[in-house]
């Protein structure tokens, strides 16, 4: 590689193309409209901008909380969506926030911290954005010369030996104390790989292991990386693809990274990256298989069309059969309703709803697929049980005609039996993350955590479920005394 | 890991091979932001348009690194439209170091503070004019990690 294919190909996304001032009244414009729409709408408050650091000594607590229920629950997503007066035109742009939840003994403690990235502190001392993002332009903004200058780390928060890393899927990860959520900075993994993209959805296997993948929008070059437990590299390597779009997840099985790419191109004709991206009902939604051992391609195989932000878990048979889950769309309307509920616009006629789609591809390329009734997003399995046969998938699901979700559920993978709880319409509820429980159990026992905002009281609680009977509710409910904005991705740890 | 080629140290050229005029123009390029005392900053001037885009140099300068802000003159110089490259090698491998999808991960500068939007600069944003045949200019850049 050289200079030249910096020159050239660093056009990244486009991230910061320079779009008329028009548009620039225009993002004034969004904030005035969602305050308008949420002096009707409450249920915006999930996406309303965060302004403070908090710190709570003490939650209060319906209901008992487990013994053994002792650790934090790491949460993170976009919570800076709005700076002097301009609020961002979509809900990926903003600035990440980690929420750490800490159980012990029964007592739950709270402190959130904005993810001090370069972008962050420097939009904080200037008083305004001065990065345009992918889908808002900014008026004068500073020139991007690389990923990491826009990284804003806010989708997933994993942990690493004592250690937190924040997570964006187009740069760096971002290392935070796991104790007092203090920014420690990029982390590098090592030579050639400073600044290169690290995906928000990493897997752990059994040992600990972190694999992951980021993809260079530009050259449709994807990386993966193989780390140990403590987050130092042991190998990394590259394949070349023909994809430029957004690449959110992926999976492992035992021997093989399953690469999933979107029927998405870049035939859109809005400004920014997510404008370009546009939903191709012609391309097939393709499947390339990665040796773990070599990190090269074995196979690839088209599947039918699809859009999939999440995988729950993929895994193989003795014969090369591989199995995995999705939370299938079948195009790409999702990413505009993200945008639309920035300006306080929220779908209730047609809202996109994603629908699990179970996938098993023989090592000969024939493809079967199974579908779960209902809809659902946000998969989780018991830790440590990536890439191994999963008996249980947990997910949030939509059970009410809301365009939010409002329950949890768990799959039985043998048997298709789905055991439920609904929220109510009162609730938005989160990811919920399996904790296993002190058996050590990793296909039934232990709990199932998540929050979810509670909109008439304009609160959020988090609740602890049985995960083996999710039906019966919550058996403690931890509530917050404010609104937290929405999150997208997080994990617990036990300490 | 691979290298760029941006600031070959083979295309320097020493200014003590150029003509010595007498009272000739120099050019004074003020950088700040280096990072550390750590390894050396290479520069390089180029001297029009065509001579920029077959990366063909008129000089270049290679000098111990200093942290803050570094100050570094090319003279000898004739009138007219020149542009200055910057890098920081930190790890005195005499290459802009990038990672595996071409990023620089070394610093890196350009004459006018200009700043590239996902690439280089433009050439017309880096100019610097000498005028004048025994001018003292001073220009200012910027380095980027
Ligand atoms: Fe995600």
């Amino acid at each position: 590689m050289d200079r030249r294919s910096f020159i050239q190909k660093a056009g990244l996304l486009g991230l910061a193309a320079t779009l008329p001032q028009p548009l620039w009244a225009m993002m004034q414009g969004n904030k005035q409209a969602f305050l308008k729409a949420l002096a009707l709408q409450p249920e915006l408050l999930a996406y309303a901008s965060v302004d403070r650091e908090r710190d709570i000594d003490s939650l209060t607590i319906e209901g008992k909380i487990p013994e053994g229920f002792n650790g934090t629950l790491y949460r993170n997503g976009p919570a800076m969506l709005e700076r002097n007066g301009i609020r961002y035109a979509h809900l990926f742009e903003g600035d990440g926030m980690i929420r750490a939840y800490h159980f012990k003994d029964g007592h739950v403690s709270y402190k959130d911290r904005f993810v001090k990235t370069p972008k962050y502190i420097e939009e904080q001392k200037a008083g305004h954005f001065l990065y345009s993002g992918a889908a808002t332009s900014i008026a004068n903004s500073r020139a991007v010369t690389s990923p990491d200058m826009i990284n804003v780390a806010n989708t997933n928060v994993i942990t690493v030996g004592d250690d937190i890393w924040a997570l964006w899927e187009a740069g760096s990860a971002t290392c935070l104390s796991g104790n007092n959520l203090e920014t420690k900075g990029f982390v590098n993994l090592g030579d050639g790989l400073k600044g290169m993209p690290f995906s928000a959805h990493p897997k752990v296997d059994a040992n600990g292991h972190i694999w992951n993948f980021g993809l260079d929008y530009s050259s449709g070059r994807v990386i993966f990386y193989h780390l140990s437990p403590s987050g130092k590299l042991l190998k990394a390597g590259m394949i070349k693809t023909d994809y430029h779009a957004m690449l959110h997840d992926f999976l492992i099985t035992e021997n093989h990274i399953l690469l999933i790419l979107p029927s998405l191109d870049m035939s859109g004709h809005g400004g920014g990256f997510f404008n370009q991206m546009a939903y191709n009902s012609d391309q097939p939604l393709r499947l390339i298989v990665v040796d773990k051992n070599t990190l090269e391609v074995t196979a690839r195989h088209d599947l039918p069309p699809g859009f999939v932000f999440h995988f729950g878990n993929g895994w193989e048979d003795r014969d090369g059969t591989i199995h995995f889950d999705c939370c299938h769309y079948d195009n790409f309307d999702i990413m505009a309703e993200f945008a639309d509920l920035m300006q306080g616009k929220i779908n209730t006629s047609t809202p996109s709803n994603a629908q699990t789609i179970i996938y098993h591809i023989t090592k000969d390329g024939k493809i079967s697929r199974d579908k779960v009734a209902g809809n659902a997003e946000f998969p989780r399995i018991y830790p440590h049980m990536a890439g191994l046969k999963n008996q249980a998938l947990f997910q949030t699901s939509t059970l009410s005609d809301n365009n939010w979700q409002d329950g949890v559920r768990r799959i039985d993978m043998d048997s298709g039996k789905i055991d439920l709880y609904h929220y109510g319409d009162d609730f938005m509820v989160e990811e919920h993350v399996v904790v296993e429980g002190p058996q050590g159990n990793k296909q039934s026992g232990g709990w199932l955590v998540g929050a979810a905002l509670h909109i008439p009281s304009k609160r959020t609680c988090v609740n602890i479920f049985d995960a083996d009977n999710l039906a019966a509710g919550p058996r403690a409910r931890c509530w917050l005394n404010f609104a937290a904005p929405i999150g997208f991705h997080g994990n617990f740890i036990k300490r | 890991m691979k290298k760029t080629n941006l600031l070959v140290t083979t295309a320097f050229l020493l200014i003590s091979s150029l003509p010595i005029m007498a009272r000739a123009a120099e050019l004074k390029v003020t950088i700040d932001n280096v990072s550390s005392d750590k390894g050396l900053i290479y520069a390089q001037i180029f001297h029009g348009p065509e001579n920029y885009t077959q990366g063909k140099a008129r000089a270049g300068l290679r000098l111990k690194a200093k942290k803050g802000t570094f100050n570094l003159t090319f003279n000898n110089l004739v009138p007219g439209d020149y542009v200055v490259r910057i890098f920081h090698d930190e790890n005195n491998n005499a290459v802009l170091d990038t990672n595996m999808f071409g990023v620089p991960s070394e610093g890196y500068a350009f004459s006018n503070r200009a700043v590239g939007n996902f690439g280089p600069p433009k050439y017309n944003d880096m100019i610097v004019h000498i005028t004048n045949k025994a001018e003292q200019v001073t220009t200012k850049a910027h380095m980027t990690y």
